[in-house]
């Protein structure tokens, strides 16, 4: 059973992935783009997305999900990354936007910055260690979602 | 040179307490050996054929003379008394114990050095001209901007996964010392006639399985714009970069599969919503690291035209020496030294713990204390004296680095090759040895004038052999070790890759393949031609009927 950390905490999921298929897809599930689009499903429902997706074709119909999920697959592949920066920046998406697939706690500092607020860790001392990994680093250089102004166009030190 | 403010140090700091804390964690099997992996390259530690290597950051180059006395201190404390200069200007060790890394890393960081992003599919240690901010012939000075862009890439949240290694660099010069066509992103600085100074930005140039030479996509971009135009590159890199194969994962191959001209377009769309955003520079920023490069209080000197001629005519090994490993300083009574690793018997680039105290303190004393490493494996002292040359000189000599062989056939290229590396098919280092040897002869060398010799041990082209006047790659076949040689390749102005001769070589081979190589040049050449002009106008033909002649 995945644990989420959302906002730094772990805490209970209350979302659920539609894996039935269902005609009417309850509200707080995640469903695939295809039965979202399907579905005209939004405010309620979640999407899960591929980090490959060409995000440009699809925003119209994901920019209202309560949730989007990114799928990490492999565990260096970054295009997911790049992803959760369009979409927080350019697209100004502001509901939850979650890490799932291969997530291991070191990478979640650069998914935090990146724009994600909630990870799904495989286990409980996952999701521990993936808290105190994303609370070690005390600033950065360059800006991110997290904190759009670099540090140099912030007060010197 | 740039010197760290409280900041810098605080993140070295903070780094290394985050790797000890990945190393304890995988040591306690809480990690796994792929995810470690990928942890601990972003700390510059490799697994190698005999042990780990780690490979030390020199940001383009530039180190200080406290700074090169702790990395020989530590090849003391954890390594085996030498270290090895590479081509990409870092430091690395070849010996150290995975268990001890986070400790070397903590000594690192007290003289503000780490080895972040030196390996990994990540943006790399920016490179540049090993005379920058010195040399006669510069126009401007690329240091700021390697600062500024290994500030921007150090740790980058949406960069740190890329398809595989970004290479960036930069030159600033009239003479191209930094190999910017085969570099993932190469850079020219140059000033306009406003004084301003405008960037030409070149992408997807490379080495390894597919040579390609950069292509121009942006003439004229402002100082403001450096680090957007390159998250914008980035981001088309990672977002459409292949993963699929790790051999066609380089932004060369995306470059040539879109074409330079879609792939500008995609930038250049990218870029739109980024160029006025956070991310631009502001001119406090840049006059702020331009500023820690401002050059030392150098003292008002003549040129000593006839000391060192009356110096050079009483030592001929001076004389040569002057010749070949000392160029012109913008600053009058000054010069550039260049000191040579490359002695037969020992590895292009491998230099020991007293040499590298030596050089700390000839830096010292000869300079300003600063000391740059060339990507031609070689120790540069930016700031020496005319008048302090020979003393200097006798001083190299005695400790193995006066060789006067720069720019010439026997200052060779080389990688670790197969005597260390995992990957590699062949050995380089006894190759590059042989070679040595053969040639020891000063004046002939002379006669032979600038020639770069690159060896690689295999097609991940670590040696740079495509670029080689000559170059060599060692191949695999059927289980033995073969050598590939190709002639015409050249880094500098109007780059081009080298082009395979015929057949490969057996190892016994090689040495004699190059000295009938090199007959054919002297017999055709004309006046003062160099080998590379030669090779341009008669072709590949002579020298391939050198070659094989009698090969049967």
């Amino acid at each position: 059973m995945p644990t989420l950390v959302r906002n730094g905490e772990v805490t209970e999921d209350s979302w659920t992935y539609d894996v039935a298929n269902a005609n009417t897809p309850e509200a707080g599930s995640i469903l695939n783009i295809e039965d979202f689009t399907k579905h005209h499903a939004g405010e309620l429902h979640g999407v899960r997305l591929e980090g490959s997706v060409e995000i440009e074709d699809i925003i119209d119909q994901v920019k209202h999900a309560a949730l989007i999920a990114i799928s990490f697959s492999g565990f260096a592949d970054g295009r997911g990354l790049s992803l959760a920066v369009l979409l927080r920046s350019r697209y100004d998406y502001l509901g939850e936007l979650r890490a799932v697939g291969e997530v291991l706690p070191d990478w979640t500092p650069y998914m935090l910055r990146s724009g994600f607020d909630s990870f799904e860790l495989p286990d409980l001392r996952a999701a521990e260690t993936a808290i105190a990994c994303m609370q070690r680093m005390t600033d950065h250089y360059q800006g991110s979602v997290s904190r759009p102004s670099p540090r140099f166009r912030r007060s010197s030190d | 040179m740039y010197r760290y403010n409280q900041f810098d140090q605080q993140f070295v700091q903070e780094r290394v307490d985050q790797y000890r804390d990945q190393t304890t964690r995988y040591l306690a099997g809480e990690i796994s050996d792929d995810a470690f992996q990928q942890l601990r390259l972003r700390n510059g530690l490799y697994i190698q054929r005999l042990a780990p290597m780690l490979r030390i950051a020199v940001p383009y180059g530039t180190i200080s003379s406290p700074q090169l006395k702790v990395i020989a201190e530590i090849s003391r404390n954890y390594d085996k008394g030498y270290g090895h200069l590479s081509t990409r200007q870092n430091i690395q060790l070849n010996w150290p114990e995975l268990e001890e890394v986070p400790d070397i890393l903590a000594d690192l960081a007290e003289v503000g050095m780490h080895a972040i992003q030196t390996s990994g599919s990540c943006v790399r240690n920016v490179t540049t001209d090993h005379f920058a901010g010195v040399s006669a012939d510069e126009e401007v000075d690329a240091r700021p901007y390697c600062e500024l862009l290994r500030q921007w890439s150090t740790y980058h949240p949406e960069f740190d996964w890329l398809p595989r290694k970004f290479k960036i660099a930069l030159n600033g010069s009239s003479s191209d010392r930094a190999a910017t066509a085969v570099h993932d992103i190469g850079i020219e600085a140059r000033k306009i006639p406003s004084g301003d100074v405008v960037l030409d930005v070149y992408v997807g140039g490379g080495l390894g399985r597919t040579p390609v030479i950069g292509s121009l996509i942006r003439t004229g971009l402002a100082e403001r714009d450096l680090l957007t135009y390159v998250e914008a590159i980035l981001r088309v890199y990672n977002r459409y970069g292949r993963r699929d194969n790790k051999y066609k994962a380089r932004i060369k191959i995306l470059v040539r599969a879109m074409t330079p001209q879609i792939f500008r377009e995609k930038v250049d769309a990218e870029w739109e919503h980024l160029q006025d955003g956070p991310g631009a520079l502001t001119d406090e920023e840049i006059l702020r690291v331009k500023n820690s490069f401002v050059p030392p209080t150098y003292t008002d000197l003549n040129n000593e035209e006839s000391l060192l001629g009356t110096q050079r005519l009483k030592n001929r090994h001076f004389n040569a020496w002057v010749e070949n490993n000392v160029d012109a300083h913008k600053q009058k009574g000054y010069a550039i030294v260049t000191l040579s690793t490359k002695t037969p018997g020992v590895p292009p680039g491998d230099v020991t713990d007293i040499q590298m105290d030596a050089v700390a303190d000839w830096s010292d004393k000869y300079g300003y204390g600063e000391i740059r490493i060339s990507h031609e494996q070689n120790f540069v002292l930016p700031d020496v004296r005319q008048s302090d040359l020979l003393e200097l000189f006798v001083a190299a000599e005695k400790q193995a680095l006066g060789a006067a062989n720069v720019g010439l056939l026997t200052d060779v290229v080389c990688c670790p090759g197969g005597d260390y590396c995992s990957l590699a098919n062949a050995k380089s280092i006894p190759v590059a040895e042989e070679i040595q040897r053969q040639f020891d002869d000063y004046d002939y060398l002379h006669d032979l004038g600038p020639l770069d010799l690159n060896i690689s041990g295999c097609m991940n082209a670590c040696g740079h052999h495509h670029v080689g006047h000559i170059g060599i790659l060692g191949v695999d076949k059927k289980g033995a070790e073969f050598y590939q040689i190709s002639l015409g390749g050249h880094a500098g102005n109007n780059a081009s890759l080298g082009e395979i001769i015929g057949p490969s070589f057996s190892r016994a081979d090689v040495t004699g393949s190059i000295v009938k190589i090199l007959d054919v040049y002297i017999h055709s050449r004309v006046q003062d031609e160099t080998f590379l002009d030669c090779y341009r106008r008669i072709g590949m033909q002579p020298f391939k009927e050198g070659v094989y002649a009698n090969a049967g």
